[in-house]
């Protein structure tokens, strides 16, 4: 058993090493919490890949147009959307290992006795965890992840990152993609023989894609420069769910410059 | 993951920048700090899904109804401003000119089309909080999806003045969807398109009539 785990140690010998790096670079500030000039500002700073991470962005839309969103389009039209729904709070379900030792991680003993328990009444109340009763019942998603883990311990970003096929990163946050595979049945793939992980690790991400049919190309349309909206998402985003259960501070809103343009 | 993570997040954003004003069924929860608020959103809604969700109505109607709901009720006086960051006083006059009425119809014809997509989807107000003495209130809310278990969080952040009989006025100034502030996201995009073009405001200009012409022959299609 320990052998068959092994093919981790490799992952988490580079993750051990980023940490380390990283740390040197601490003092820039929480780039989640700081106003919109001053994060528009740190993200130019840290997007030091840019040209790289640009051309990476357009390979994913490449991928995305000619292979993805083919087969979820086919996927989408044979599988009705109430099943899609089922089948991804199957896979969300699939990941509570993933976000119970994050809450551990992190000290949030309160969040992690709640994933417990949502994977406990979501797998039998919840057929295997296509149905998600937990949450009407009083237990919401504790969703987080390794990189939010880091961040809480004080670890910056590092460089902004356009990693292929997972889009927008940042170095720390793709560190913690390797300790997250640790505790991702599906991550183990690579020591199943019979091949029926991969399947999943497939059908996971066509059901993700299906979600979202047709509405991709608004990233175009809405946005006079997409990779730039994407990478400024990437870190709202981040911001929202470090604080998943937090409300919103209304005394953190920017202040809004009174300058008329209309004049 | 990630990616399709925020793929998700900007997708949304997409479509509820401003079906958050304008599709859904409402339901309000009475322990506002600004009652006038939640009223002001709920008118938004309502004439809204009246004007988009009229069969009879042509397209090019609509977008003509809706570009003049969105200059009545988005504020057109700092918002245009904000979307340019650290370039706010670089255009000419103008630039300001060509700018705000390319703004304006970019907005319009992004949102019209998709909009009417969604008129199943539910927003309930839960509640507003109000800084700076009033003068700025975040109205607060959720959207159902059909597709989704939970509501998303959707919060609209009005700016409020009082008028000459003592009345309040407000205009929309960002709207946040699932955490996202969407003012500021299209603000990343504006400034990232000048800094990479050397500080030409210009550049800007040509981006927008790009999209506006490239959503036009899209809706001819």
């Amino acid at each position: 058993m320990l052998k068959k785990i092994r093919p981790k140690a490799p992952y988490l010998c580079v993750f051990a090493l980023l940490l380390v790096l990283l740390s040197g670079c601490a003092g820039k500030g929480d780039i989640e919490v700081m106003s919109p000039d001053e994060r528009e500002q740190q993200i130019e700073e840290i997007d030091v890949l840019e040209p790289f991470n640009r051309y990476i962005f357009e390979v994913n839309i490449f991928l995305d147009t000619f292979f993805l969103k083919p087969v979820s389009t086919w996927y989408a039209g044979i599988v009705p959307s109430v099943v899609r729904k089922g089948v991804g709070n199957f896979f969300e379900n699939l990941k509570s290992p993933v976000v119970l030792a994050n809450n551990l991680l992190q000290g949030e003993t309160e969040a992690a006795k709640i994933t417990a328990q949502r994977f406990a009444i979501n797998s039998s109340a919840g057929l295997l965890g296509l149905f998600d009763p937990a949450d009407g019942w009083g237990y919401p998603s504790q969703k987080t992840d390794f990189g939010q883990t880091a961040g809480v311990w004080g670890i910056p970003h590092g460089p902004f990152l356009m990693l292929p096929l997972f889009g927008p990163s940042s170095l720390r946050d793709a560190s913690g993609i390797a300790v997250d595979a640790v505790f991702d049945p599906l991550s183990y793939n690579i020591i199943d023989p019979s091949g029926v992980l991969y399947i999943f690790s497939g059908w996971r991400v066509v059901n993700g894609r299906a979600q979202f049919l047709g509405r991709l190309e608004d990233l175009y349309q809405t946005s006079v420069d997409p990779y730039a909206s994407v990478r400024s998402l990437y870190f709202q985003s981040r911001m929202k769910t470090k604080n998943p259960s937090v409300d919103l501070d209304i005394d953190a809103l920017p202040d809004i410059d009174e300058y008329d343009f209309s004049q | 993951m990630h990616y399709t993570h925020v793929m998700k997040q900007k997708l949304r954003s997409c479509v509820f920048l401003v079906s958050a004003i304008v599709f859904g069924l409402v339901a309000t929860h009475a322990y506002a700090e600004d009652a006038a608020a939640e009223k002001y959103v709920e008118g938004l809604i309502a004439t809204a899904i009246q004007v988009l969700s009229d069969a009879e109505t042509s397209d090019e109607r609509k977008q003509a109804i809706f570009e003049d709901f969105l200059i009545e009720n988005v504020d057109m006086k700092r918002l245009p401003a904000f979307l340019l960051g650290q370039y706010a006083r670089l255009p000419t006059d103008e630039e300001k000119a060509d700018y705000l009425n390319l703004l304006q119809e970019f907005m319009t014809r992004i949102y019209v089309v998709r909009l009417q997509e969604y008129t199943d989807d539910t927003i309930v107000i839960t509640g507003s909080r109000s800084r700076k003495e009033g003068r700025e209130v975040v109205v607060t809310g959720t959207i159902q999806l059909p597709d989704r278990a939970q509501p998303l969080s959707l919060d609209w952040w009005l700016l409020r003045r009082e008028q000459d009989d003592g009345s309040p006025e407000f205009r929309v100034f960002d709207v946040r969807v699932a955490g996202i502030w969407l003012a500021q996201e299209q603000r990343s995009g504006f400034v990232s398109v000048i800094r990479n073009n050397q500080g030409s405001f210009d550049a800007l200009l040509q981006h927008l009539r790009k999209q506006i012409d490239s959503q036009a022959t899209a809706s001819a299609q």
